[in-house]
């Protein structure tokens, strides 16, 4: 029993947290326009991801959304829903701003637009937040939009920087493109069900004789979602992007806003479009996602094997982990596969922590000016060994060497897999694709290892300060990477419960 | 006397496939934007029709939402293209390519 | 027995009269073949200059800010449809009847409020912030 009896609306409080500041930013903007008061700014994104996060915690332990004790809350007309699996994202859309908040503290220094900046990544959160809450395929559209239109900006912001305003356009025209395909899919999905809300879509799948629509629009709705999470055929925006985005923002799109992507895949799949009443009007959708999960991982593990760029070999490692998330919907089936579901969720959580945190190094490195190649980053850790140390553990941490996070969520992927295999033999090639592509991977992370740590130091390389903000995201991230492994079992716990509350 | 639901979707798929066929051939970003607006009407035509085939009102609805959307998209995008503008000294969107997959 | 018909009748008459009368016209006239009758102002103006004009790019601002709030409104009429109703039920209380529009209307002012202050609505150019923009060392080759 909780202390404090409170509304039902309130469920959505750490969605409202992250709209509340990104609002305050506003006002404080509008208060002093020429404002470069950067802890100020800085300090309300990081209060108000933080309390994000503290209140998603607090309702994950007093047990909201857990239907053994205080119960789902579908809100406003079952259009949002605050569930398990809902909780568990909010907490990584909030990690997530929260550290990108902390180093953009450096990172923006001499920017003009600073508080432009914060609010956008705030609304972006508040997006990727409402994503996980979204239980209608209207709220899923206008939640993922707003997600996409501040990042649109957020990439192309650095305006005079021609890097940054390619990538921007890029990012747009793709993520234009992408989001009309994925809103006539919906309009198909509706004309073949009549519903928009998801059970209500579940409840009505083959009811009308438009099946051929349906499926599609679901084939629509896919690549909707492929482009949200940076997966095959949708994935080519992913490295430009990237690279050309300011580095923390980079770290945002590629954790958070790939989370969010998988939430809203998860919660469709599962929930509007149940296997069996799919299959029973022939469309199987999971053999499409065991399609994607090889090809996108295959493709992004290759591709970031050979760059030269260490931004860009993240932005395509990036592409890989979107396949293993993958897996999940692709180990689904008519009974069971909640194993598999709930390993890509905790993938997807220790990701959050591992790739921000490579990324943010990355961050660091452009706030140095050390270069943006391989060579470029040699023997760094001499001058800056406390980062480079993290960026080992990010860098294990990411190709899934034992003792890190990511071995433990690559671990219970494969084990799933196998497990489920049985039912869908196709399953023994996704895990073939999993083992192998790992393996590839330990090359190109182990490469960034080497450089930084047993490489000799770049000649006439100045002295390297210490930004305080960016320091400190890093530190967290390393150390959070590390202490998942003694808190593996609440995490497991936690996305086992979300995964199986969702059921097929 | 109603036009069958039918001819809604072809119209409406017509229209799909001009906007991609618009998007894919052209280079210039505004006819990019213009193309990417027909699409998303497209859209808006099958939840209208549909809306009225089904009789509720959620899709008629969901097309308000879906133009208010657009019309976000395009100011985002009307913005991306005037810096673009001022970097690249022109719109076609295929010359900025330094960085190629 | 159908009504389509009499749409396709008015439509052919819509295409004849128009067609028929240049038909005349052209039949009837003298023609008399002269360059000054070609001109753009065949009261002797003469154009200069392309039509291509570049606007001020205030324009451009001012367009942005009022397509998004214009389309903004569009949200405004499902509510509208339902406020009387919602009024007249005994279950709604004017305060979740309103509420949730004049939040809305209120989240949209701090947006027209913060364009104002950054001086999206300034007709003259405002001396806008133009500092070392970018300085850290980014070189996207």
């Amino acid at each position: 029993m909780a202390l404090v009896q409170l509304e039902s609306w309130m469920a959505l409080a750490p969605t409202l947290l992250l709209a509340l500041s990104a609002l305050a930013l506003f006002v404080i903007d509008s208060i002093d326009p020429d404002t470069t008061n950067r802890p100020l700014l800085a300090g309300t994104a990081t209060v108000g991801s933080l309390a994000s996060l503290a209140v998603a915690v607090w309702f994950i332990t007093t047990g909201v959304g857990d239907p053994a004790r205080r119960g789902e809350l579908a809100l406003f007309g079952d259009q949002l829903i605050v569930d398990q699996m809902a909780l568990f994202f909010m907490v990584i859309v909030a990690v997530v701003t929260a550290l990108i908040s902390i180093a953009s503290y450096d990172y923006l220094r001499g920017h003009v637009y600073q508080s432009e900046y914060y609010s956008l990544v705030l609304l972006a959160a508040t997006g990727m937040s409402t994503m996980a809450t979204a239980n209608s395929l209207v709220t899923v559209f206008i939640a993922l939009e707003l997600a996409s239109l501040p990042s649109y900006a957020l990439v192309s912001i650095l305006k005079d920087n021609r890097g940054s305003v390619e990538a921007g356009l890029k990012y747009f025209l793709i993520g234009a493109l992408s989001s009309a395909i994925f809103v006539y899919g919906i309009s198909l999905v509706y004309g073949a069900t009549g519903h928009l809300q998801l059970e209500a879509v579940a409840e009505n799948v083959g009811a009308e004789g438009f099946d051929g629509l349906l499926g599609v629009g679901v084939l629509m709705v896919i690549g909707g979602v492929a482009y949200k999470t940076a997966s095959v055929p949708f994935h080519f925006w992913a490295p430009e992007a990237y690279e050309g985005a300011p580095a923390p923002i980079a770290a945002f799109l590629s954790s958070a806003s790939k989370a969010a992507g998988f939430v809203i895949a998860f919660r469709i799949f599962t929930t509007a479009f149940p296997l069996e009443a799919m299959t029973e009007i022939g469309f199987d959708w999971t053999m499409a996602f065991v399609v994607l999960a090889i090809v996108t991982m295959t493709v992004g593990n290759f591709a970031a094997a050979t760059q030269e760029n260490v931004k860009r070999m993240l932005a395509y490692s990036s592409v890989g982990h979107a396949g293993y998330a993958l897996i999940g919907l692709a180990g689904l089936a008519v009974d069971g596969g909640q194993i598999v579901l709930a390993a890509a969720m905790m993938h997807l959580f220790v990701y959050g922590f591992m790739n921000t945190g490579a990324f943010l190094f990355v961050a660091m490195a452009e706030y140095w000016g050390v270069g943006r190649t391989f060579e470029d980053y040699n023997g760094l850790s001499s001058q800056a060994p406390v980062a480079c140390g993290a960026l080992a553990v990010f860098m294990f941490s990411l190709a899934g060497v034992p003792p890190f996070g990511g071995f433990f969520s690559k671990y219970f992927l494969f084990t799933g897999i196998l497990e489920t295999a049985s039912g869908n033999p196709w399953l023994l090639a996704v895990a073939a694709a999993l083992v192998i592509n790992s393996a590839l991977s330990l090359y190109y992370y182990a490469r960034l290892v080497k450089a930084v740590w047993f490489e000799d130091p770049v000649a006439g390389r100045g002295q390297l300060t210490q930004p305080t903000g960016l320091y400190v995201a890093v530190v967290l991230a390393g150390v959070m990477t590390v202490l998942v492994l003694p808190g593996f079992g609440p995490v497991a716990d936690a996305a086992y419960a979300a995964a199986s509350a969702l059921g097929p | 006397m109603t036009v069958a639901v039918e001819y809604y979707v072809l119209l409406s798929a017509a229209l799909f496939c001009i906007g991609l066929f618009g998007v894919l051939t052209r280079k210039n970003a505004l006819m990019f934007l213009m193309s990417v607006e027909i699409m998303l009407n497209a859209a808006n035509i099958n939840l209208i029709a549909f809306s009225f085939y089904h009789g509720n009102l959620t899709g008629q609805v969901f097309a308000l939402f879906t133009m208010a959307l657009a019309a976000a998209e395009v100011a985002i995008g009307l913005g991306i293209i005037l810096v673009l503008y001022r970097n690249f000294e022109g719109i076609d969107v295929t010359v900025p390519a330094a960085m190629r997959w | 027995m159908n009504e389509w018909i009499a749409i396709g009748a008015l439509a052919l008459v819509g295409l004849l009269i128009p067609l028929s009368m240049m038909a005349v016209s052209y039949l009837l006239r003298p023609s008399v073949p002269e360059t000054s009758k070609r001109a753009t102002y065949e009261s002797g103006e003469v154009p200069t200059g392309g039509t291509r004009i570049r606007f001020n790019i205030q324009y451009y601002m001012v367009a942005l800010l009022f397509l998004v709030f214009d389309i903004e409104t569009v949200l405004l009429f499902p509510w509208a449809v339902v406020y009387r109703a919602a009024l007249d039920s005994p279950d709604i209380s004017l305060v979740s009847a309103l509420g949730p529009m004049l939040l809305f209307v209120a989240i949209l002012l701090v947006g027209l409020a913060w364009a104002w202050r950054n001086g999206a609505v300034e007709w003259t150019r405002a001396a806008r912030r133009r500092t070392d923009y970018d300085r850290r060392p980014i070189d996207h080759e």
